[in-house]
């Protein structure tokens, strides 16, 4: 490693790449992360204050709302020089403030759905779809139950053929693995043809 | 601002000693002086690492900032540092800009040497690896 001139900055083997894992509440995103991570998954905090868009009728007086949003986050060294950090996030609206942070230089998303609330999905599938952030969505079968095919999924969340799809158990490490291959096969495909 | 910052204040009172010497009762904010550091160019994932000069300032320092420097004697995450500290990830990027204005860490910066499409051929091997 060479030493540079800025003390603010040195130069390093260790290159740190993300993957969001997003869904609603209660959806498996802490297990998923923990099934992959080599640390116990941490919890971290954000806040951001925002003023509230309603005016109070009586008082005329706008309140200010402080939204916190925890995410459980792991990390996993995947190569000497490469190591994978996982941020498990909510997917309701108002915490869009906190997916544009994970968003920012991440490989994707890994979106997860439950088949018996597949609308808490929509958010995040319309958010990534938006910005055109590689994901694949990951399908908890309740209780190991495939009840429902992949297709008859597809068609209730109504996303595109070329959004990979797949049953997942977020308590199982291959399932887990099989998310993450999914995704970066499809970021690597969308960089190549960008660049092509 | 500092009524809504909550953290409360020590009801128990029985050991004044405690808020010298941990800083639980320190609102997180008020570590930064009210900044959130929302102008700081630190992601989440970047790697934070004491400097050798970094036992130069730890006299100087209060608790939070002396404990990023313990916590980043091997490099870490500045969401890492965030988790371990128990404050929100804004206070812990404005700790980390301070600190790096002293010259007690230091944050890594990836060489630029590959395409992202050869870095994530590498992620691609890892995963599979796993």
């Amino acid at each position: 490693m060479s030493v540079t001139s800025d003390p603010t900055a040195v130069q390093t083997g260790k290159i740190p790449v993300k993957i969001v894992v997003a869904g609603g509440f209660g959806v498996g995103k802490s297990t998923f992360v923990g099934s992959i991570s080599e640390i116990e998954p941490l919890r971290s905090e954000a806040t951001m204050t925002t003023a509230s868009a309603e005016l109070d009728d009586l008082s005329q007086v706008s309140t200010k709302e402080t939204t916190t949003v925890a995410m459980d986050f792991g990390r996993v060294a995947l190569t000497p020089e490469i190591v994978l950090y996982l941020f498990g996030t909510p997917g309701q609206e108002r915490f869009h403030f906190m997916w544009n942070e994970l968003s920012r230089g991440a490989i994707g998303a890994v979106i997860l759905a439950d088949t018996r609330r597949l609308g808490d999905a929509f958010a995040a599938i319309d958010y990534f779809e938006a910005r055109r952030i590689p994901f694949v969505i990951a399908v908890n079968p309740f209780d190991g139950k495939r009840t429902h095919s992949i297709d008859a999924i597809r068609e209730a969340v109504q996303v595109d053929n070329a959004v990979p799809m797949l049953f997942c158990d977020a308590r199982h490490r291959g399932d887990v693995k099989n998310g993450l291959i999914a995704l970066v096969e499809l970021a690597l495909q969308r960089e190549r043809a960008r660049t092509a | 601002m500092i009524d809504e910052a909550g953290v409360g204040v020590d009801e128990s009172d029985t050991d004044a000693d405690t808020e010298e010497t941990t800083g639980r009762l320190i609102r997180p904010y008020a570590m930064t002086g009210g900044r959130t550091g929302a102008d700081v160019g630190i992601s989440l994932e970047t790697q934070v690492q004491a400097s050798a000069r970094a036992s130069q300032h730890l006299g100087a320092y209060r608790w939070e900032a002396a404990k990023v420097v313990e916590l980043v004697q091997q490099p870490m995450a500045l969401i890492e540092i965030a988790a371990h500290l128990e404050v929100p990830i804004g206070v812990a990027r404005v700790l980390v800009a301070d600190l790096v204005e002293d010259g007690a860490v230091v944050l890594h910066q990836p060489a630029p040497t590959q395409s992202f499409a050869s870095l994530l051929e590498k992620v691609l091997d890892g995963v599979r690896n796993l």
